[in-house]
């Protein structure tokens, strides 16, 4: 039996490096879709058939795929949160000479995303430089969605991305936290040409589909599930519009006034990973509309949370809110065009005071 | 799922150890130990206790007459009780009481622990089974690590002497282990690519049921087949990979699919699908039911085409609606349940009818016609599709979706089901015709193991790659919630 058993083993060793093989000798015909100096999911292409072709096709994927540029020897600031954070700092990631400015925002993400991704960022900072690494988490309201609602309470996307051969790749299970972090970085990496072959094969299926009518070319599919966010034009009825969303936000979140427990639990854990990891954490209270902030049901235990937060010494906190004007914010929480900019770089401004000179 | 987890390739590697170097009565015990921490590792906390009572209880009642002399009434109550708990703890809709266990998520495996715990204590009440019942070997029997989530029922009969010749009989030669690896691997290939494809086009199929016309009838027709083909090869899957594991370590679990598409009706695909749990109800139900029936006083009054026919369409009817039932708790299994139930009663009422009508002789020959056994499949699958259509719809959904189809239009999309079928099956007899050639022809090739190990190799390989490709999350198994 033991001989069989040997036998098995050595063939399927042998196969997997044989089908590796020709598919690595394949790969290369096919885009990352993304920038190589920084990691941005705003750049992800919104084309549905565009995105089809490249290799890391959703927000996840990249997050936890396309890291290999926060791997590189500089100072480097990590923009995390959700939809709101990523079409926020877009503006200036890759906008610095000396520090690699990082934008990952994740759309509809709550706190268990974020904890669920920073073993991924601390993992791909190279060991001398989590120190010069600073994590800034652009925090609303909505990233307090319980996992039950947001999630069906399975797994993130984040995490099903880190599922992918488990027992090298998911955080706090398997081999991630017993290999070296440069090692999950090669597994990474030698997972590209995999992606390729399942992006070549997406890309022929979606066209197959778009030629058969079943879907159209134009809904993008980078952006994981979020609530829907039908953006204001000068034609939209104003009242509709926020009763709308006020409606939808009711409706996923219900109308329980206690700020989910289990999401001020994880927003928690991610301040003491990234603490923990050598790195440094900044937490940002994104600017949120008005008319909305009234009708969140958690709003007063969020706002008390945020004065929790101020007064601790050792977490630094910004509220981005008291800087921005009511007028700048289009829908619920983003920046008006041409706004981006100038709400990023007052972020940017104090994580460069929390980051410190580079060591 | 349970078996592409490394806490279950854990347990199997220590159950291959355990087997390797623990021999003689020590063995038992071993393998009760990995057993219970392998409940546990898949049932953390309250819900192993709540199995380990139910089954303490079930063993009680199977035990009381050797250390009591309580009569086997009060054996009864205890298993009346216990099929009362398990149907609470199921947290059936219909059942009163059954809303005190609905906080309580239902232990993986309740429902095989119990029917198996169910089996060894009903036959020791019965005198059926009178041999030794040590409680090492019924724990074992009803908790087995690889028997957990998705079966087989086995027998206790069964059990009990192949764990006994575990620890003193030779292990697996290398014949038997290749095969046992490579019908381990097929499974493999089976519930993540095959079951993994299926189910991506079977979403497919539902996500473009939400408009109405032919289009929409035309999809759901295609739901409900792909959901069957999804099905059968996940289940028949994990009963690859269970009795290919089983044999490895040394056990003979019996078979749970026989090549349903060689049923030719729908009692008879429950001779082919999910053969122990249709042999349970077989022995536990309809026997007992037609049997008391039978000998009722007033079926003796009926006119003989009533006596033929009433006792066993009853009995029929009874036992396909609590097997129906067995498979959910929902509103929607009681739609199950009562298909299922209409079905068998129908093939039964045709099988006595149709030669009477014909005559035997001419019936026979119809019988035995390739067109009358693919039509008598086609209708079958057709029954059996519809039925757990109860999996994916809840009663809602499918009121809803008769709504939208109308009578004509559900008619059609039946229609529309048996024709997918009837070409279907004879590609599967086709299939089976080349495969047994295959078969016998391989037999003969002097390399035949080493192409075995080989073949089961690259199998490994290929769904390693297809696991890294599709998260693991997507997959699902839907009687693992059983």
């Amino acid at each position: 039996m033991t001989v069989a058993l040997f036998r098995v083993a050595f063939f399927a060793i042998a196969s997997l490096g044989v089908l590796y093989g020709v598919i690595a000798m394949w790969s290369g015909a096919i885009s990352y879709c993304a920038p190589t100096t920084h990691v941005d999911t705003h750049a992800l292409p919104e084309e549905r058939a565009e995105l089809a072709g490249c290799a890391l096709n959703s927000e996840s994927k990249l997050a936890v795929f396309g890291l290999d540029s926060l791997g590189r020897d500089k100072p480097a600031i990590v923009f995390l949160g959700s939809s709101n954070a990523r079409d926020t700092f877009f503006s200036i990631a890759g906008k610095h000479d000396d520090i690699t400015i990082h934008n990952i925002g994740l759309s509809g993400s709550n706190f268990s995303q974020i904890d669920d991704l920073i073993p991924h960022i601390l993992a791909a900072r190279p060991d001398g430089r989590r120190r010069d690494t600073i994590i800034v988490i652009g925090i609303s309201p909505a990233n307090f969605t319980p996992i039950s609602i947001r999630w069906n309470g399975g797994p993130s996307p984040v995490r099903t991305e880190g599922r992918r051969m488990s027992l090298l790749l998911e955080p706090g299970h398997g081999l991630f936290d017993i290999l070296p972090s440069s090692t999950v970085m090669a597994v990474k990496r030698a997972a590209k040409p995999l992606f390729e072959l399942s992006a070549q094969v997406t890309h022929g299926l979606d066209r197959v589909r778009i030629r058969l009518g079943a879907v159209r070319n134009t809904v993008g599919l980078a952006a994981d599930d979020e609530f829907e966010d039908e953006r204001q034009t000068g034609d939209t009825d104003l009242e509709a519009y926020r009763a709308s969303h006020v409606a939808q936000m009711l409706d996923r979140v219900g109308r329980d006034t206690t700020l989910p427990a289990e999401q001020v639990r994880a927003l928690d854990s991610v301040v003491a990973a990234i603490q923990a990891g050598d790195a440094k954490v900044l937490l940002v209270s994104m600017p949120i509309a008005d008319w909305f902030m009234q009708s969140v049901p958690w709003s007063m235990d969020y706002v008390a949370l945020i004065r929790n937060y101020q007064n601790e010494p050792t977490i630094p906190v910004l509220i981005l809110d008291d800087l921005v004007d009511d007028g700048e914010i289009e829908a619920r929480s983003y920046p008006k065009k041409g706004f981006a900019e100038r709400w990023a770089k007052q972020v940017l401004s104090r994580a460069l005071a929390v980051l410190g000179s580079p060591s | 799922m349970i078996i592409l987890s490394y806490e279950f390739f854990a347990f199997i590697a220590l159950s291959l150890a355990a087997v390797r170097f623990v021999s003689g009565t020590w063995l038992a015990s071993c393998l009760l130990i990995l057993n219970l921490a392998f409940l546990w590792t898949i049932n953390p906390g309250f819900q192993t206790v709540i199995l380990l009572t139910l089954v303490g209880s079930l063993y009680s009642a199977a035990t009381m007459r050797r250390w009591t002399s309580a009569g086997p009434r009060a054996a009864w109550i205890v298993v009346a009780a216990s099929i009362y708990a398990f149907v609470a703890l199921k947290g059936y809709d219909f059942v009163p009481g059954a809303m005190l266990a609905v906080e309580l998520p239902v232990a993986v495996g309740l429902s095989y622990v119990v029917f198996r715990a169910l089996q060894v204590t009903i036959d020791s009440i019965t005198g059926d089974y009178d041999g030794r019942l040590p409680i090492v070997s019924y724990l074992n029997h009803s908790f087995g690590l690889l028997l957990l989530h998705s079966g087989p029922i086995q027998r206790y009969q069964d059990y009990k002497d192949q764990e006994a010749d575990l620890a003193h009989t030779a292990r697996p030669d290398q014949e038997v282990a290749s095969k046992a690896l490579l019908r381990t691997t097929t499974g493999y290939v089976k519930v993540v690519i095959l079951g993994g494809i299926l189910f991506s086009l079977f979403e497919a199929a539902v996500a473009r049921t939400d408009g109405a016309g032919l289009r929409t009838t035309v999809f759901f027709a295609a739901a409900t087949y792909l959901y069957l083909g999804y099905l059968y090869v996940t289940f028949s899957g994990h009963m690859d990979i269970i009795l290919g594991l089983g044999r490895l370590i040394g056990f003979r679990y019996p078979e749970n699919f026989d090549r349903p598409w060689r049923a030719t009706n729908f009692l008879d695909i429950w001779r082919r699908w999910h053969m122990t749990l249709g042999a349970w109800f077989r022995v536990y139900v309809f026997n007992t039911m037609a049997k008391a029936l039978l000998s009722a006083r007033i079926t003796a009054r009926l006119p003989k085409w009533a006596i033929r026919v009433a006792p066993v369409s009853i009995a029929s009817l009874a036992t396909f609606f609590l097997l129906g039932l067995w498979h959910g708790v929902g509103l929607e299994f009681v739609f199950m349940a009562s298909v299922m139930g209409i079905s068998a009663v129908t093939v039964m009422i045709w099988g006595d009818a149709f030669p009477r009508v014909i005559g035997k002789k001419r019936a026979k020959s119809v019988q035995h016609s390739l067109l009358y056994r693919l039509s008598g499949a086609s209708l079958a699958f057709c029954a059996l599709a519809v039925a757990i259509s109860a999996f994916w719809l809840d009663l809602a959904e499918l009121q809803a979706a008769h709504d939208t189809m109308g009578t004509t239009g559900t008619f059609l999309a039946i229609a529309i089901l048996v024709a997918m079928f009837l070409p279907t099956i004879a590609a599967l007899l086709l299939r089976d015709t080349i495969m047994d050639r295959i078969a016998a022809l391989a037999a003969g090739l002097s390399g035949i193991r080493a192409m075995r190990q080989c073949f089961a190799g690259i199998q490994i390989a290929v769904v390693v790659l297809f696991v890294f490709l599709v998260p693991t999350d997507q997959l699902t198994f839907v009687y693992e919630g059983f």
